[in-house]
């Protein structure tokens, strides 16, 4: 018998979740949901992109219920998400369609529609702005207004849903492969679980609802010193991208048909991988190949990351434990991971009363052979 | 009253399930089905369990003499989609399907594969009537000794024996569940053997 049913705590228990709501509450203040939604983006997008779940109001709902701890925030979306009818697919989104906010390149300077440093941590000095602890409403209006003045005039007339992408422009240099489009039907893995080996549609979503800290990690360690690579930044593009619904009643299947249901912000990146690689007449030629990175939200490390992994899963090179599709994908997933450490803390008594036996056991054969 | 999508079809939900799992007892689903207010030309029982297990990811065959009509309208109440009867999760042989119909659906639906035996079809058969008078013999998992069912189809069209050679390869197979006039449901999953009742 595996397991026996733990009986009795009730009491326990109920007083325990009271706990939690007092521990939440004790301060007299109350997280207003909007005001999670207005400040919490980065959290936000992060808990959305883990959760599989685009929807900023639920998650600032979830992160309050959570008190602001991101796997519990995850765990909640995705409990709620697996209750959710899925009643339709959107139609196929291309990301050279994106209405970019941000948008750079690490390999060339001059890229066809230049590059647009947007919204970012990354040129900041990373002080603490005591400032901000008194700042106020009516300031932050006030500073978006005068924002929103000053920027208002856009001389320059770069269509920005319509930049062409860095890697296209080596594409015609011949200088990478030019790569067909894989039009199968994806894999799903929220419905058939993994199996190995794995396709590269079910690597992707594996991979783009990997907890950050997780695929952050796993990208450094490819990047560092398990098989040192060293990819550059191709192209970093955060926007909206608008998702359409085909009509579901018939076969009618055409542009005019398809429904607009809304927008969604994702972070895209393609990395390019300068490979040696052998000629027929054995001299050793550069090479480039790529990975790919897309994330839910602004998240650059993570999607960065991300690219790392799908490059490394696509070589598969079995020296290194980050080339290995087993160690990447069974491990990276946030509910899964946390959820198997946290069971660690429930009821094992069966199960350590018989080590225990046994223990005692061989100590005992042990005391009475000396 | 009109028939709640979520609460009607849970009530109906769990006596299917029931009679799922206690292959051959027979579940009225009747103060469900009586809320149904359109007549789409199948037994009000059918259309219930049609809004219980259909949504967009199902691909459905009707047997009947009004397929297209049908097609429609259950595609446009579930965003379901009509198929071949060899690719359908469901296959629904109406009360004015042809007599060859139903061999046919048990001849070509798809019984699963060794490693996803759970991905076969199942065949919603509209009878005449079903009652517990003692003509078929039920035993297997979920019946505790046997039990007795009796299925009036149309033609009486040897449905038991289609039935046993296509789940002669267990863990492949089809299950069944019928429906009838007066709504009630009659679940046969493939673990159920039949055995036909001898007079004498």
């Amino acid at each position: 018998m595996g397991y026996v049913a733990v009986k009795g705590g009730t009491l326990a228990i109920e007083e325990s979740a009271k706990r939690l709501n007092y521990e939440r509450l004790k301060k007299g203040v109350v997280m207003d949901c909007h005001r999670i939604e207005g400040g919490m983006r980065c959290l936000i997008d992060q808990v959305m992109s883990e959760s599989s779940l685009y929807n900023e109001t639920l998650a600032a709902l979830a992160i309050k219920q959570a008190e602001g701890s991101p796997e519990e925030a995850v765990f909640l979306m995705r409990a709620y998400r697996s209750t959710l009818p899925r009643k339709h697919y959107s139609r196929t989104v291309e990301c050279a369609d994106m209405l970019v906010e941000r948008r750079i390149s690490a390999s060339f300077k001059d890229i066809p529609g230049g590059q647009i440093l947007g919204a970012a941590n990354d040129y900041t000095h990373r002080l603490i702005d005591f400032s901000l602890s008194e700042e106020t409403d009516q300031e932050a209006i006030n500073w978006v207004g005068d924002y929103i003045l000053e920027s208002g005039v856009d001389e320059e007339m770069t269509d920005l849903a319509n930049l062409p992408k860095v890697l296209d422009y080596l594409r015609e240099e011949g200088l990478i492969p030019a790569c067909e489009n894989d039009d199968s039907e994806p894999d799903d893995v929220t419905k058939e679980s993994l199996q190995f080996p794995t396709s590269r549609s079910e690597r992707l979503q594996i991979l783009t609802r990997g907890q950050t800290g997780a695929v952050t990690s796993l990208g450094y360690v490819a990047l560092r010193s398990y098989g040192a690579l060293h990819p550059t930044v191709g192209e970093l593009r955060i926007g909206n991208l608008s998702i359409y619904v085909d009509n579901p009643f018939d076969e009618r299947i055409g542009d005019e048909d398809a429904y607009y249901i809304g927008e969604i912000k994702v972070t895209e990146v393609e990395t390019v991988f300068p490979e040696d690689v052998q000629t027929l007449n054995g001299q050793k030629e550069l090479e480039f190949s790529l990975g790919y990175g897309i994330c839910y939200g602004q998240n650059e490390t993570k999607a960065i990351a991300m690219s790392i992994l799908d490059h490394c899963l696509e070589t598969g090179n079995q020296e290194y434990p980050t080339h290995n599709e087993e160690f990447v994908l069974l491990h990276i997933d946030s509910v899964e991971s946390t959820g198997f450490i946290s069971h660690l803390k429930l009821p094992h008594y069966v199960t350590f009363q018989s080590k225990l036996d046994s223990v005692r056991k061989s100590k005992k054969s042990k005391d009475s052979t000396q | 009253m009109k028939l709640d999508l979520v609460h009607d079809i849970q009530v109906a939900y769990r006596k299917t399930l029931d009679s799922m799992s206690r292959p051959g007892l027979i579940r009225n689903i009747y103060s469900q089905a009586e809320k149904v207010n359109m007549d789409i030309g199948c037994f009000d029982s059918t259309l219930v369990l049609v809004l219980m297990l259909f949504d967009t990811e199902v691909k459905f065959k009707v047997c009947s003499e009004r397929e297209a009509e049908l097609n429609k309208l259950i595609n446009q109440l579930t965003y379901a989609k009509a198929t071949e009867v060899e690719s359908a999760n469901y296959i629904l042989v109406l009360k004015d399907s042809e007599p060859e119909d139903l061999e046919n659906a048990f001849r070509m639906a798809y019984p699963g594969d060794l490693l996803d035996p759970h991905k076969a079809a199942t065949i919603i058969i509209e009878a005449d009537s079903v009652s517990n008078e003692r003509a078929l013999t039920l035993t297997g998992p979920g019946i505790e000794k046997e039990r007795y069912i009796d299925v009036k189809t149309k033609t009486n069209d040897g449905w038991v024996e289609f039935r046993a050679e296509k789940n002669s390869e267990y863990p492949m197979g089809i299950d069944l569940i019928f429906t009838d006039r007066n709504d009630n449901i009659l679940c046969l999953p493939r673990t159920t053997q039949i055995a036909k009742q001898v007079v004498g």
